[in-house]
């Protein structure tokens, strides 16, 4: 809070007054980077200046009194100020407009430009967003502000009317050059990040970053998120489907995917049918298929085979508890396995009863 | 001769073993219950519910991990309450059949019409194809029409891999038993 005060300094008219703000003001960068709260504080700022400043201007000589007056006034605003942004500002920037006037200290024009800025990016919804506005590259980089870029084009045109802050529109539009290529590097982190989070959750600020020359606009920076993210699971597609590494082009190695899908259903439907004539055979012994597929069989011990292991399978349904005299054996628990040969002798003689 | 390793390093391969387990399991118990007649209606029950039982123990292999398995536990348990049958799964025959499994053939067929004649004009039309393929992936694989595209397209390849094991493994059986 205190630095916000600081910030308000600016608004004397001395040059010292004027270093001290853009001191406070580099300050009020590094503060307002981790700290949202900072919102309500620069509202007040905001709330502030119409009635302080014309205090402040028209008296030019009491800087420290302007500074102490702000001070005082600051803390006193705190959230209550917030709420009456929205009533208070139309004519809070009228009054800034007739104050801007005033003064011809390039730093408090400066200042007011930030400020006016500031007070029409407040209009959006989302102000939290994007209220530490007087370091508007830093800011940037943090957050991401959506109306932000919408918001852009809306303080230079007012800006602009007024003729005596003209060049403040150029210190504007260069600053928002600067926090464009600033924001580059700042995309690539949220795709990173969206990559690692699964895509699951949703965080309340995106970190982003937008890359070289593509636009900074909240709506493309989160859909190109969703195209990376897109893009990659399309990759891990084409990598198991077998040859559509060659192919290019999205619809048709989606194409590629579904006609593999359906082969595959069509195949365990086709082994179905084939199981299914096949069945009459009655012993399907698990360590045979199991051996076919890799695992290796061992020299079993007789007599441990002859008292049926208990079947520990969990009951999914009530279909199942009427096998509970299944022969079946449970591969964690016995890790030896019976000989295919020496099984199925064991098998039939075992099975016949059951019959 | 080296004892088997219960639990594979591989997940997927653990989850192949799981499956061909359950799948023995469910085709003895088939085999006992049902009484093997070469009838060609019988095979055909038998096939439709042997489908089904490597369709649900591919599920229950995976769990609750995967939407995919989830939707397909929920559509075949939805399935048995319609009618409780205290037999093995070749019952299933009556049950509705979800729809990815079988009775969308002729839809997708339809599909593929459409989807053909209208690749000629894909300048125009590239939305629409991306849009047609992406319903017919949502047909296709179980649970897809309620996903976004990002999780659809996750759950395909997990699908896809599960798939070619149950194939595997079902090839294997079949060649063991021909």
């Amino acid at each position: 809070m205190e630095h916000t005060v600081g910030g308000l300094a600016g608004f004397s008219l001395s040059d010292q007054a004027a270093l001290e703000a853009i001191r406070f003001d580099e300050e009020i960068e590094r503060i307002i980077a981790p700290a949202p709260e900072n919102v309500s504080s620069f509202t007040a700022l905001l709330e502030l200046p119409p009635a302080q400043a014309k205090e402040i201007l028209h008296s030019p000589n009491c800087d420290g009194a302007a500074a102490s007056a702000a001070a005082a006034m600051v803390p006193a605003y705190g959230e209550q100020s917030f709420c009456h942004i929205s009533d208070q500002r139309p004519h809070k920037f009228h009054s800034f407009s007739g104050t801007l006037t005033l003064p011809s200290n390039t730093a408090l024009i400066e200042r007011a430009a930030k400020f006016s800025v500031f007070a029409e990016e407040n209009s959006s919804p989302q102000e939290p967003n994007l209220a530490p506005l007087s370091s508007g590259a830093n800011l940037n980089r943090v957050k991401h502000e959506p109306p932000e870029t919408d918001s852009n084009p809306k303080p230079t045109s007012v800006i602009a009317s007024n003729p005596s802050i003209e060049y403040k529109n150029q210190r504007a539009t260069k600053r928002k050059e600067r926090e464009k290529k600033v924001k580059e590097s700042s995309k690539k982190r949220k795709s990173g990040a969206d990559e690692a989070s699964g895509g699951g959750d949703k965080l309340p600020y995106v970190h982003v970053r937008a890359r070289r020359g593509q636009a900074t606009d909240s709506h493309s920076l989160a859909e190109r998120a969703r195209r990376e993210k897109i893009n990659a699971r399309m990759k891990i597609l084409q990598e198991l489907v077998p040859g559509c590494n060659k192919i290019s082009g999205t619809a048709l190695v989606l194409d590629e995917i579904i006609n593999h899908v359906q082969s595959l259903q069509s195949q365990v439907e086709f082994l179905s049918m084939k199981l299914a004539a096949v069945n009459p055979r009655v012993d399907f012994d698990l360590d045979s298929i199991l051996a076919a597929e890799g695992a290796s069989r061992v020299d079993c011990n007789f007599p441990d085979m002859v008292t049926p292991p208990v079947w520990q399978e969990v009951a999914v349904n009530g279909n199942r508890q009427q096998y509970q005299q299944q022969w079946q054996i449970d591969a964690f628990s016995q890790p030896i396995w019976v000989r295919e040969e020496e099984n199925r002798n064991f098998m039939t003689p075992e099975n016949s009863p059951e019959l | 001769m080296t004892p088997i390793i219960p639990t594979a390093n591989n997940p997927a391969s653990a989850t192949k073993l799981r499956f061909a387990r359950r799948f023995l399991r469910s085709l003895s118990k088939m085999s006992k219950t049902r009484p093997s007649c070469p009838s060609s209606i019988c095979v055909k029950k038998r096939s439709e519910g042997l489908k089904m039982a490597a369709y649900w123990c591919m599920a229950r292999s995976v769990g609750s991990r995967r939407a995919w398995s989830r939707a397909i536990l929920m559509k075949l348990s939805r399935g048995r309450q319609q009618h409780p049958h205290h037999h093995n799964f070749s019952m299933k025959r009556k049950i509705r059949r979800p729809t990815w499994l079988g009775k969308t053939k002729k839809k997708q067929k339809k599909k593929r019409n459409i989807t053909c004649s209208s690749s000629s004009y894909d300048d125009e039309d590239e939305e629409e194809i991306m849009k047609r393929q992406t319903e017919k992936l949502r047909e296709v694989v179980p649970g897809g029409k309620l996903m976004d595209i990002c999780s659809l397209l996750e759950e395909t390849a997990h699908f896809v891999t599960c798939l070619a094991d149950q194939v595997h493994v079902m090839q294997t059986i079949a060649h063991r038993y021909s």
